[in-house]
């Protein structure tokens, strides 16, 4: 099995102004320091429904840290899977910031997330988040088809080829399917 | 072993505190009053991360500004998760009932007068649904990994395709994917294809 990069740009935590008393204020930073994706899976917040249904996880849980409720430092910008699957539980995680998330985990060439053999902590997050749900592979395949898209369009506009053409035809149309589905269920 | 948490949602104090002392030895309890917006006390439940939801029937007897009553709030969560546990406790058990509820989820407050029946029936419900999922997703950690090793047959494929379904609903119902996507036959004829354009840039010598 081919093993695939877990992900290419990794977040991080710029916030440098005043302390807030509601961690949710904090959203429209962690939306940019996080590039509007999942902190642990790395899925973009457009196949989610956006901002609005993405959530804001305490990577050590604030009922048992009250005094990290507010703390930047502590706050992960998350899907509402992995947050509710996560809950209060202080586990053996991994902040998605301070470590590279490529050397605990991996994907196989439709996107499905592995934990490596050698990490316990990524053992451990694969099974407790839920990382192994389907639903990752096909958000990460929906990003590949949009970024070879972007790939054959430079390749037609250079060359003019028609087997590029009629790639590029054939991941449009795979996209606007996969598009259709998702944004029926959002 | 550490006690389950519960949301308890009642606009009265004095029932909140009633519940907390009738509970004490079974369950945290995590009170919550109903916002104006059921989609805001919705939320407020689920960041709370809670094992299960107590919540009164008529919160307008004494917030006249909430429109919503218990079930409407049950049932809005349990679009969100399914098959979470979530019971009623009401002064009005012939109200909830007549508005079509499940049965099965409401009790009335005098439960808290007649012993410990009703917890025990909640901290059982926790342990049958916390026990369901578990064995779900051995059942599927186990499928994957037998994929890996091995191509798995039709009957595999299916029952890997509903737990992945079922786990999924369980936590977030709304944003779920359509099982239609779940079809690795079509993952890999996708991968085929993102291959192919690798293989065309490669050879074309364009810009990635």
């Amino acid at each position: 099995m081919n093993q695939i990069v877990y992900r290419v740009e990794p977040p991080s935590r710029t916030y440098a102004g005043k302390e807030l008393k509601d961690y949710k204020r904090y959203k429209d930073s962690l939306e940019m320091d996080f590039k509007e994706r999942c902190g642990y899976t790395c899925c973009q917040q457009i196949w989610f429904g956006g901002k609005n249904n993405f959530q804001i996880d305490h990577f050590k849980p604030k009922s048992i840290y009250p005094d990290l409720e507010t703390k930047y430092s502590n706050l992960v910008y998350s899907c509402s899977y992995v947050n509710r699957a996560k809950g209060d539980d202080n586990g053996k995680y991994l902040d998605p910031v301070d470590v590279d998330y490529n050397l605990h985990f991996y994907r196989d060439e439709l996107g499905n997330i592995f934990p490596r053999e050698d990490s316990d902590s990524a053992k451990y997050m694969y099974v407790r988040l839920k990382l192994y749900l389907k639903r990752y592979s096909i958000i990460w395949m929906l990003e590949q088809l949009e970024s070879k898209m972007k790939q054959l369009r430079i390749l037609i506009e250079n060359t003019g080829e028609a087997e590029a053409k009629e790639l590029f035809i054939a991941i449009a149309f795979q996209y606007m399917d996969y598009k259709k589905y998702l944004k029926a269920t959002l | 072993m550490a006690k389950y948490k519960i949301a308890y949602i009642d606009e009265s104090d004095a029932d909140t505190r009633r519940f907390q002392r009738f509970s004490y030895n079974y369950f945290d309890v995590v009170p919550i009053i109903p916002n104006d917006s059921i989609e805001e006390t919705c939320n407020d439940i689920l960041q709370s991360h809670v094992d299960a939801i107590i919540s009164d029937f008529d919160f307008a007897e004494q917030l006249s500004t909430v429109h919503y009553d218990g079930t409407d709030l049950v049932s809005l969560f349990l679009k969100k998760r399914e098959g979470f546990p979530v019971f009623i406790l009401t002064s009005y058990e012939d109200d909830a009932i007549s508005k079509g509820e499940d049965v099965n989820i409401i009790y009335e407050k005098k439960e808290m007068d007649q012993g410990e029946t009703f917890l025990q029936r909640v901290k059982a419900q926790i342990e049958k649904y916390k026990h369901k999922l578990e064995v779900d997703e051995n059942r599927l950690l186990e499928l994957i990994s037998e994929s890996k090793k091995r191509k798995l047959d039709a009957s595999e494929i299916d029952e890997l395709a509903e737990l992945d379904s079922k786990i999924e609903k369980s936590l977030d119902k709304e944003s779920r994917i359509p099982n239609i996507l779940r079809d690795d036959k079509e993952a890999s004829d996708l991968s085929e294809l993102l291959k192919r354009v690798d293989d065309l840039t490669k050879k074309l010598g364009g810009d990635k």
